[in-house]
């Protein structure tokens, strides 16, 4: 048998608290929420009537209780599956998170990126101002692939600011880099110190940053802003964007084990 | 350590003692940097450059059949907001309506911002709103306007402008947390951030 003492625990477990109640244990016949009103500062005040056996037979009443309800925020946990190719094949992973020169890992950005956007519908267009073009429905897309979050990096990113004056906004622009520097010079913690630094710059001009997971090519993280036009693409990044602290996460347990083993194997 | 929240209230309480300025930047630069967006967005500056021994930037675009003409000063502080606000009615009584007028700063701390659009019974908010003039806060350094007060007739703007969201400021404050919301509570809202 629920007893007010009952409602009253109950209610107190919700955050919300009686100014005043009958005796404790009363026995509670029913029980209604007449009216509810959280106010602008976030708290809860709720109307109740209460049916309980008194004394003198059974009783209703109304009863105000109030103050904060606790509501645990249910996020639901990102997707760690790489979003799969629409269209195309995906492209083979490779073994290791190390690049052997800038060449390599330049060749390497280029055919994840080129595979991505041709998925998407893109075509390669021919365009002598960025290292890659693409295009769908007659926008744009141009790219400067960079090994590295340096000063060139930068440079190139400034070059991108200056086509999208020359070609406007209806298009999109994007610098595109290996997820991972250090075999080409620059930590993980200096990559992000760059980003931290740039970051709201090449937002405030809508230039994209993307970075290409080291190991498997068909997971292409956004960084700053990404094309939010284009349904499918953007679909493929709003699921990367929440997958970069999980691999960012695998990285540095990585290459901590790397550390404590001494060696340059690569983990599967 | 105080077991009490930190609230957003606390913080803005913390941020009234800063200065002015969030960068300090000239006018000269600021005048730059308008002019360096202006060309970004993709317009024509004229080469009209003073008025009355004022520098002042004045640019033009044509998209089809319309034509978007913009002119704006700079000015160092939300102190000197309003002297910049009588200069530009001047010139509005010169030039007419067809053209968008602008009042260009460094970047100015939100508060100061708040604060002075609201003195006197939000005197200049009203003026700017009256006489449909923009405010840009413009970073030299990032070569970046955001428009924190006023709307363009040009559109293209948006696109181009630091942070989509703007046009008035104050308003968005007063709707953040219950858009749509009652009109007693937004005033309630704005004042509670005022004490």
């Amino acid at each position: 048998m629920t007893t007010i003492g009952d409602v009253k625990e109950i209610f107190a477990r919700k955050g919300l608290y009686f100014e005043h109640l009958p005796s404790e244990d009363l026995i509670v016949t029913g029980m209604d929420v007449v009216e509810r009103y959280i106010t602008p500062q976030g708290n809860s005040k709720v109307v109740l009537n209460i049916k309980y056996r008194g004394k003198k037979g059974e009783v209703s009443d109304l009863f105000l209780c109030e103050g904060k309800v606790r509501r645990r925020k249910r996020v639901p946990p990102p997707i760690e599956e790489t979003p799969k190719p629409l269209k195309l094949e995906a492209l083979p992973m490779r073994q290791t998170f190390e690049f052997e020169s800038e060449k390599e890992a330049i060749g390497y950005v280029r055919e994840a990126i080129s595979h991505l956007l041709r998925d998407k519908d893109y075509s390669q267009g021919k365009q002598r101002e960025s290292d890659l073009y693409f295009e769908k429905l007659l926008v744009g897309f141009f790219l400067n692939l960079i090994p590295r979050f340096d000063e060139s990096g930068l440079q190139k990113a400034q070059e991108l600011i200056d086509l999208r004056m020359k070609y406007g906004s209806e298009n999109n622009y994007g610098l595109v880099a290996p997820a991972f520097q250090e075999s080409l010079g620059i930590s993980l913690l200096q990559q992000e110190h760059w980003l931290r630094s740039h970051g709201e710059l090449l937002a405030a001009h809508r230039i994209g940053v993307y970075t290409i997971n080291n190991k498997n090519p068909n997971q292409i993280f956004p960084f700053t802003v990404y094309p939010r036009n284009d349904r499918d693409l953007a679909r493929y990044f709003i699921q990367t964007v929440q997958q970069w602290p999980y691999m960012r996460d695998k990285y540095v347990e990585y290459r901590a084990e790397r550390e404590k083993q001494g060696t340059l194997s690569s983990p599967r | 350590m105080s077991e009490k929240k930190f609230t957003s209230k606390d913080l803005l309480r913390q941020l009234r003692p800063t200065p002015d300025l969030a960068y300090e930047f000239s006018n000269e630069e600021v005048l730059e940097t308008a002019k360096y967006f202006l060309r970004y967005v993709g317009y024509t500056l004229e080469g009209r450059e003073h008025w009355d021994n004022e520098p002042v930037f004045y640019a033009k675009r044509r998209e089809g059949e319309t034509n978007y003409e913009i002119l704006g000063l700079v000015r160092h502080s939300m102190k000197e907001v309003a002297d910049g606000v009588a200069q530009l009615l001047k010139i509005k009584r010169e030039l007419g309506e067809k053209t968008e007028y602008v009042i260009a700063l460094p970047p100015v701390q939100e508060r100061h911002l708040i604060d002075y659009m609201r003195a006197d019974d939000q005197k200049l908010y009203r003026d700017l709103r009256e006489n449909a003039f923009s405010i840009w806060i413009c970073n030299p350094h990032e070569k970046s306007v955001w428009c924190p007060q006023g709307v363009l007739r040009d559109k293209r703007f948006t696109e181009y402008f630091k942070v989509k969201f703007g046009g008035d400021f104050l308003g968005i404050l007063a709707n953040m947390p219950y858009r749509g919301g009652r009109a007693k509570d937004r005033k309630q809202f704005v004042e509670g951030l005022m004490e």
